[in-house]
């Protein structure tokens, strides 16, 4: 084990020493999250707050009436045109007068983002309009809308406190944030250091040496575990900070971080999966790695493998990780679930250890695969 | 002392089997340098590979000061410096880190590869760029320090695989005179190389392999003296076909 740590310490200050490789590995997802979500908040909440400050030309043909005015100018600046230089067109059929059923025709241009916004506006005022023409005629009657509402509805939400505090939020994205920068995370590094030392002859000399081979793989392994455990903690940092941020939790629209949201037992758990995930994802690389003569044939061997994580990301966005409780053996799988279940308040122990120790299983036999590929002639052939 | 006795190997490409080694002798002794001539594909670096213990024979037997390459591995690795020609050191650890890594991975003490790394340093005049990343060194000091890492435990025998290939003039002196003082100093050398001239130069002890066959072995003087050839480069033609033609 000691030879391992040495190998370990090895490529971990190489690596650490590679500025560029720590700007893509720590800096980029660490600024990426919060860039584009701070941005997109930003510009977003800009474009709505200029929709609203416009003044739209409104056209309205086949009425006149003061209430609809009224309930115009609650939810929209605008000034009266002819229609051939209206924004928006709101035409009455010939003939019309209030409380007669009739079609209403608004015509706009959906191109424009800002008179999308005018339309709704209009759409949400007609609605008010037409309340105000079925109180008048229920008045004649001698009722009123409440008279027409029979049932009182009310509705109970039974999710825990975590979900209702934005949970579920955090649920859907976090896991396949962290799961893509993971494995991205050590792609690089995993390559560099099988086929990447292989190409440059560099494998030879630390093969003929008094360690033996399962502490090279053991080492490097480890390696790259950590270079994607640094990634995947600058991803999810990233996150929060996006997230805590004005433009960031705008753009959620809910107060995702929220009290009770995570935990210090279930950041605690999160970091316990993450590493188990790591260990994973590293032998997997460095076991494709191993296979490789060059790292443009590596790179060949893992970049499906990413397809399928990215796939299998998107895929269990929406799944319910209760469902199926043989999804807890899969890795990759069951770590996405089991973060779920932990942003969702509903994690369970034998969920956690299964999903650590299969994870950590797999590890063992890439680590014993790959020491049986530098024993190989087949890849020492090439080294 | 390298003792390789009737090595054979095969390697099976795409369904092909491939016989590289057809029964190998020689021998190297301590305080010699031994030659390993031949053109490309001959079965040189299959056979240094198997010394460094990176290839297993597939018959005969491959001894390092007496350890079978095969059953006593670690001890034949204790006592190799192994070095390609390929092989290019990269990244961002300086000389000395490189240096006391390898030095670790042998099990040397730390006062111990402090002091290894002194010796390195004054023998291959290193050092102006001790603690310069090897990324941000020239061909010729990369080469040093690929030299001084595969040495770094003080081994008794020294393998070279086209130590000099695509080495400029004063990268390929100093390869050279590390094989002068390592055979003064009684150590076992043995390198493979297709530059006939430097052979000659450098080897005590010659064998010239072709289509893994060993054509013949000897000191240079009892080639040249039983082929009845001025020097080396006519005895390899002579036994060499070259089947190749002018274009």
């Amino acid at each position: 084990m000691n030879d391992a740590c040495i190998i370990f310490q090895k490529e971990l200050r190489n690596f650490f020493k590679d500025r560029r490789t720590l700007f893509s590995t720590f800096l980029l997802p660490l600024l990426l999250l919060p860039i584009l979500f701070i941005g997109m908040g930003t510009v977003i909440n800009a474009l709505e707050a200029d929709a609203q400050k416009t003044t739209y030309h409104i056209a309205i043909e086949g009425v006149e009436d003061a209430r609809l005015h009224i309930v115009l100018k609650e939810v929209l600046n605008y000034t009266i045109v002819e229609s051939a230089d209206a924004d928006v067109s709101i035409v009455f059929p010939p003939g019309y007068a209030p409380g007669i059923s009739s079609s209403v025709v608004i015509s706009y241009d959906s191109s424009s983002q800002k008179l999308q916004y005018a339309h709704q506006q209009v759409l949400i005022a007609l609605q008010r309009y037409q309340e105000i023409l079925g109180e008048q005629l229920l008045n004649l009657h001698g009722l009123t809308t409440s008279d027409l509402q029979s049932l009182n509805l009310r509705s109970i939400d039974r999710a825990s406190q975590a979900v209702q505090s934005g949970g579920s939020v955090l649920a859907m994205l976090v896991p396949y944030f962290l799961l893509i920068f993971l494995f991205s995370g050590s792609i690089n590094a995993g390559l560099d250091t099988t086929c990447g030392e292989k190409e440059r002859g560099s494998l030879a000399i630390l093969l003929v040496n008094q360690v033996p081979r399962t502490s090279i793989a053991w080492g490097k392994i480890c390696y790259v575990s950590v270079v994607a455990i640094c990634s995947a903690g600058a991803t999810f940092l990233g996150l929060l900070i996006a997230m805590l941020s004005p433009g960031g939790a705008d753009l959620f629209s809910s107060n995702a971080l929220g009290a009770g949201a995570i935990s210090l037992s279930a950041l605690l758990t999160i970091i316990i999966v993450l590493f188990a995930a790591a260990l994973f994802t590293g032998s997997i690389v460095a076991l494709l790695g191993s296979l490789a003569r060059s790292v443009k044939e590596g790179t060949t061997y893992v970049m499906p493998l990413y397809m399928l994580v990215i796939l299998i990301g998107v895929i269990t966005m929406y799944m319910d990780p209760t469902q199926n409780g043989w999804f807890f053996f899969i890795p990759m799988v069951n770590t996405i679930f089991v973060m779920k279940e932990i942003f969702m308040g509903m994690v369970t122990p034998w969920h956690v250890l299964v999903t650590v120790l299969s994870q950590i299983g797999v590890s063992g036999i890439c680590a014993y695969l790959v020491a049986r590929l530098f024993n190989s002639e087949k890849i020492l052939q090439t080294v | 002392m390298i003792v390789i006795d009737q090595l054979t190997k095969s390697f099976t490409h795409r369904g092909n089997r491939k016989t590289v080694l057809k029964g190998i002798t020689c021998t190297a002794y301590d305080g010699e340098v031994y030659g390993l001539l031949g053109p490309n594909g001959a079965g040189k670096t299959t056979t240094l590979r198997t010394v460094a213990t990176l290839l297993r024979p597939e018959s005969g037997t491959v001894t390092v000061d007496g350890h079978d390459v095969t059953t006593e591995g670690r001890l034949v690795r204790d006592s190799i410096g192994f070095l390609t020609g390929e092989m290019r050191l990269a990244g961002h650890l300086s000389c000395r880190e490189l240096l006391r890594f390898f030095g670790r991975l042998n099990h040397m003490s730390p006062q111990a590869i402090r002091q290894r790394i002194e010796e390195l340093t004054a023998d291959f005049a290193m050092e102006s760029f001790l603690d310069t990343p090897v990324a941000k060194l020239s061909s010729g000091m990369t080469q040093k320090v690929s030299l001084a890492v595969s040495i770094v435990h003080e081994p008794h025998n020294i393998v070279f695989d086209e130590p000099t290939s695509s080495l400029d003039v004063l990268a390929v002196k100093v390869i050279s005179d590390f094989i002068r003082l390592a055979k003064q100093s009684g150590k076992c050398v043995v390198l493979s190389t297709h530059v006939l001239a430097e052979a000659q130069r450098l080897c005590d002890r010659i064998g010239i392999i072709h289509d893994g066959q060993l054509l013949c072995e000897g000191t240079v003087d009892a080639l040249l003296e039983t082929h009845q050839v001025p020097d080396i480069e006519t005895l390899f033609f002579s036994l060499v076909p070259d089947k190749r033609g002018l274009l």
